[in-house]
C-alpha cells in the first residue's frame, strides 16, 4: 500500500506519515500542491492525504483535478478550515473524507480504514461475523450464538458501522456522520445513549461484554479472545 | 503648470465652477445664436415686404401716369440720399431711364421677387425685387446689405454685454453653490480622516438636514456607530476568550508540569495524593498515561471552544447575506432534530412533544438543524426527570414560530438579558457541561437568518421563540 501526503508543514507530514505508517503503508511526502498533483496523477497510490492550504495548489484544486483526470484514488483532506461548510465543500469538490486539524490520531485512523475498506473493489461481504455475532446486512437482522436481537434502524446502522472497524476505535463523529448524516457535534453525547441502548440489547446477559468504551472520545465493537 | 493642473484635478470647487460656466456659456450661445438667426431672418422680411409693396406703388403709378409718371417718381425717390435703398428703371433696350443706380446688372432677371446683386465694383451687396412693366421696361428696387448687417452688428453689440455678465453671474453661482456643497463633503472628509487618525469616537456633523448630504452624513455616523459596537465587542471577545483559555491552558500545564515533577523525582504522584494520602507511588507509565491522557482532554476542550467561537464568527459575519439561502420547511429540520433527540429524552424520561406544520422559510438546512439542535438540547439538559419538552412549529400571518419550551428552573430574568452572550453562563447551569457558548451560536444562527428570538418563562422553565418570514 503506497499513500502521498500532500503537506507543507513538516511536522504535521511527518507526524501523518507516522500513523499511516503504523497502518502499513509506504507513505511518500511532498511539500508542493502543484508537485503533489503530478505525483498523484502519475503513480497509483492508494490513498493520498492532502492539506488544504498548499503552496503552488491548494489541496481542493488537486482533489478536482485529480477528479477531472478520473483519478479515482481515496482522497482526504486535512485543514484547519474545519467548519460544517468546509468539510460540505471538500466533500462536494470530490474529496473522500474531510479531517479538520487538530485531529486525534485515533480519528485519523479510523477514517483512514474507512476510506479503505470503501475502496476495497471486492464486493462487500452480506454476512458480517464478529465473535458470537452474526450480522446480516440486506436482511438487516443480528444474532448472537444463535438468539436473534430486535434493533432499531439507528441502532442497526450503529452496529454496522463498529463491526465495518470491529477491533478498532471509532469516534462518535464518525458514528453521527453515518448514523445521523450529521457532521457537527451536538453538546449532549447522543451517541452514548444510543450505544448504552444498543449495549444493553447486544451484551445484557452475556458473559462477555462485545462493544467497549474506548478511550478518549469512541466505541469500539470486538471479538472476545478465542 | 504643474501646480495648476494639480489644482485642477485637486480642486471640485474649481472644476464645478468652470463647469458651471461652461455649461452656461455653451446654453446661452445657443439661446443667442436662435434669437439673433430669428431677428435677422424677420428684418429681412420686413425689408423685402416694404420693397415687394414698392413695388406695387410704382406698378399702380405705371398703370396711372405712364412712363413720364413712373420715371418722376423713381427719381424723386432716388434723390433721397439718407435711403439705403437704390431704384433703377431702364428700358427695353436696357437704357437706364431713371434711378441711383448705374446698370442692370448682369444676368438679373427681368421679373423676379427676391434677387441678390453686387454694385459694378463689387463691394456692396443688394437685395430686392425686379418687375417686368408693359413695353418690356424692367423696374428695379434693392436694399444695400450693409444697412441690415449693421443694424445684426448694432443688436450683437447691445447683447455681448449681457451676455458676458450672466457668464459672469452663472459661475458666481456656480462657485457658491459648489463651495456650499462641498464645504459639507469636506466637513464628511475631516470626520473620515479624524477617525482614520485614531480618533473613533468623531461624529459626522449636518446629519439632522433631510437631504442627501444629511443622509449620507448620518449613514457615516450610523457606520462608525456599528464600528464601535464591533470594536468594542472584538475587545470583550478577546479578553473574554484569553480569560476563558486561560483556564484550560492552565489545567493543561499544571498536568504535564505534576507529572513531569513525579516521573522525575519518581517518588510518587500528587495525582494519586489528593485521591488517596497514603497510596503507595504508582509506576511511571502509569503516570504519564494519565498526564497524556488529561493532557489530550484539555486540548480537546480548547479546540472545541476555537470551533465554537469560529462558527459562531462565521454565522455572525454572514448575517443579512441572502446569497446561498434555499429553502428549509422547518417541519423538517425540527423532524430531523427530533431523530437525533427523541432516544436522550426517553432515556431521562422526558417527554418530547412535537407538533409542527409545513414552514419553509429560505436557509441553510446544516446551521438551522444545528441551531434548533443547541436549544433542544438545552431544553433537554435542564428540563427535571419526568418533566416534559415540547417543540411546537405554527404559522402567524407571514411569520412560521418556532417554540421550544421546557419545565426545568428556567432562567432567571437578569440573566435572559445576556444569555446569548458568548461564555454567558447562569449559575444553574455552572455545573452543566458545556462551554457557555451554544446560545450564543444559536443567536448567530438566528441573526443569520434574519429571524427573531426571545426568550419567555414557562412558569416553570424557558420557553425560546423564533420568529421568522416565511419563504
Amino acid at each position: 500500500m503506497r499513500a502521498l501526503v500532500i503537506e507543507d508543514d513538516s511536522s504535521t507530514a511527518a507526524h501523518v506519515a507516522d500513523l499511516l505508517a503504523i497502518q502499513g503503508f509506504t507513505v511518500e511526502t511532498c511539500a508542493n500542491g502543484l508537485q503533489g498533483l503530478k505525483l498523484a496523477a502519475a503513480n497509483a497510490y492508494t490513498l493520498v492525504v492532502a492539506d488544504r492550504m498548499l503552496p503552488g495548489l491548494d489541496g481542493l484544486n488537486i482533489v478536482g483535478r485529480l477528479r477531472e483526470l478520473e483519478v479515482k484514488t481515496p482522497i482526504l483532506i486535512l485543514s484547519a478550515l474545519g467548519r460544517t461548510e468546509n468539510k460540505v465543500e471538500g466533500l462536494e469538490r470530490g474529496a473522500d473524507d474531510y479531517l479538520a486539524k487538530p485531529f486525534a490520531d485515533d480519528e485519523f485512523a479510523a477514517r483512514v480504514r474507512a476510506l479503505l475498506r470503501r475502496a476495497k473493489p471486492e464486493a462487500h461481504p452480506d454476512v458480517m461475523l464478529i465473535g458470537p455475532l452474526e450480522i446480516r446486512i440486506k436482511a438487516r437482522t443480528v444474532h448472537r450464538t444463535g438468539t436473534h436481537i430486535a434493533l432499531s434502524p439507528k441502532e442497526f446502522e450503529l452496529l454496522h458501522c463498529l463491526a465495518e472497524h470491529a477491533g478498532a476505535y471509532v469516534p462518535r463523529s464518525i458514528l453521527l456522520e453515518r448514523v445521523w448524516n450529521l457532521r457537527f457535534d451536538p453538546q449532549t453525547n447522543v451517541v452514548d445513549v444510543h450505544i448504552s441502548r444498543l449495549r444493553s440489547k447486544i451484551d445484557d446477559g452475556f458473559d462477555i461484554a462485545l462493544i467497549k468504551s474506548a478511550r478518549g472520545e469512541g466505541y469500539m465493537l470486538e471479538a472476545p479472545a478465542p | 503648470m504643474r501646480s495648476l493642473r494639480d489644482f485642477y484635478a485637486r480642486s471640485a470647487l474649481f472644476r464645478f465652477t468652470l463647469l458651471f460656466g461652461v455649461i452656461f456659456a455653451t446654453g446661452s450661445a445657443i439661446a443667442f445664436y436662435l434669437a439673433y438667426s430669428t431677428v435677422s431672418a424677420y428684418t429681412q422680411a420686413r425689408v423685402q415686404d416694404t420693397i415687394e409693396t414698392d413695388i406695387r406703388g410704382f406698378r399702380d403709378i405705371f398703370t396711372a401716369s405712364g412712363l413720364a409718371g413712373l420715371t418722376s417718381a423713381v427719381t424723386v425717390r432716388s434723390q433721397d440720399q439718407t435711403s439705403p435703398r437704390v431704384y433703377l428703371l431702364v428700358s427695353d433696350q436696357g437704357e437706364k431711364i431713371a434711378g441711383n443706380f448705374e446698370s442692370w446688372p448682369n444676368n438679373l432677371p427681368a421679373d423676379q421677387n427676391r434677387i441678390s446683386f453686387s454694385d459694378p465694383d463689387g463691394r456692396q451687396k443688394f437685395d430686392g425685387a425686379a418687375t417686368l412693366l408693359p413695353g418690356n421696361i424692367r423696374l428695379l428696387i434693392a436694399h444695400n446689405r450693409a444697412e441690415h448687417e449693421a443694424l445684426l452688428a448694432g443688436l450683437r453689440r447691445e447683447l455681448a454685454l449681457p451676455a458676458l455678465v450672466a457668464l459672469l453671474v452663472a459661475m458666481a453661482a456656480g462657485y457658491l453653490v459648489s463651495r456650499r456643497l462641498l464645504a459639507r463633503i469636506n466637513a464628511l472628509n475631516a470626520t473620515c480622516k479624524a477617525v482614520e487618525a485614531g480618533d473613533v469616537s468623531a461624529r459626522a456633523t449636518g446629519f439632522q438636514s433631510p437631504d442627501e448630504f444629511g443622509q449620507l452624513a448620518a449613514s457615516v455616523n450610523a457606520m462608525l456607530a456599528r464600528i464601535a459596537v464591533l470594536m468594542r465587542s472584538v475587545h470583550d471577545l478577546s479578553d473574554h476568550v484569553a480569560h476563558e483559555m486561560r483556564t484550560p491552558l492552565a489545567r493543561l500545564r499544571s498536568r504535564l508540569e505534576r507529572a513531569r515533577r513525579d516521573i522525575g523525582s519518581d517518588t510518587g504522584p500528587d495525582i494519586g495524593r489528593s485521591v488517596a494520602p497514603h497510596s503507595e507511588p504508582l509506576p511511571v507509565a502509569q503516570i504519564a498515561h494519565q498526564a497524556f491522557d488529561g493532557a489530550i482532554n484539555e486540548t480537546q476542550k480548547i479546540i472545541d471552544m476555537f470551533s465554537a467561537l469560529l462558527d459562531i464568527a462565521a454565522a455572525e459575519s454572514a448575517a443579512g447575506d441572502v446569497r446561498g439561502l434555499k429553502p428549509v420547511d422547518l417541519a423538517q429540520t425540527v423532524a430531523d432534530v427530533v431523530d437525533i433527540y427523541d432516544v436522550v429524552a426517553e432515556d431521562r424520561s422526558i417527554t418530547l412533544a412535537v407538533s409542527t406544520v409545513s414552514a419553509t422559510i429560505l436557509g441553510e438546512p446544516i446551521l438551522l438543524m444545528r441551531m434548533v439542535a443547541n436549544v433542544v438540547d438545552n431544553a433537554l439538559k435542564f428540563a427535571p426527570p419526568g418533566g416534559k419538552v415540547s417543540i411546537s412549529l405554527t404559522l402567524s400571518g407571514v411569520d412560521a414560530v418556532l417554540e421550544i419550551a421546557d419545565n426545568g428552573k428556567g432562567m432567571a430574568a437578569e440573566f435572559q438579558d445576556n444569555a446569548f452572550e458568548r461564555f454567558a453562563r447562569a449559575d444553574a447551569a455552572q455545573q452543566t457541561p458545556g462551554h457557555g457558548l451554544g446560545l450564543t451560536l444559536v443567536r448567530a444562527i438566528a441573526l443569520r437568518h434574519g429571524l427573531h428570538i426571545s426568550l419567555e418563562n414557562n412558569n416553570p422553565g424557558l420557553r425560546v421563540i423564533f420568529r421568522g418570514r416565511l419563504a
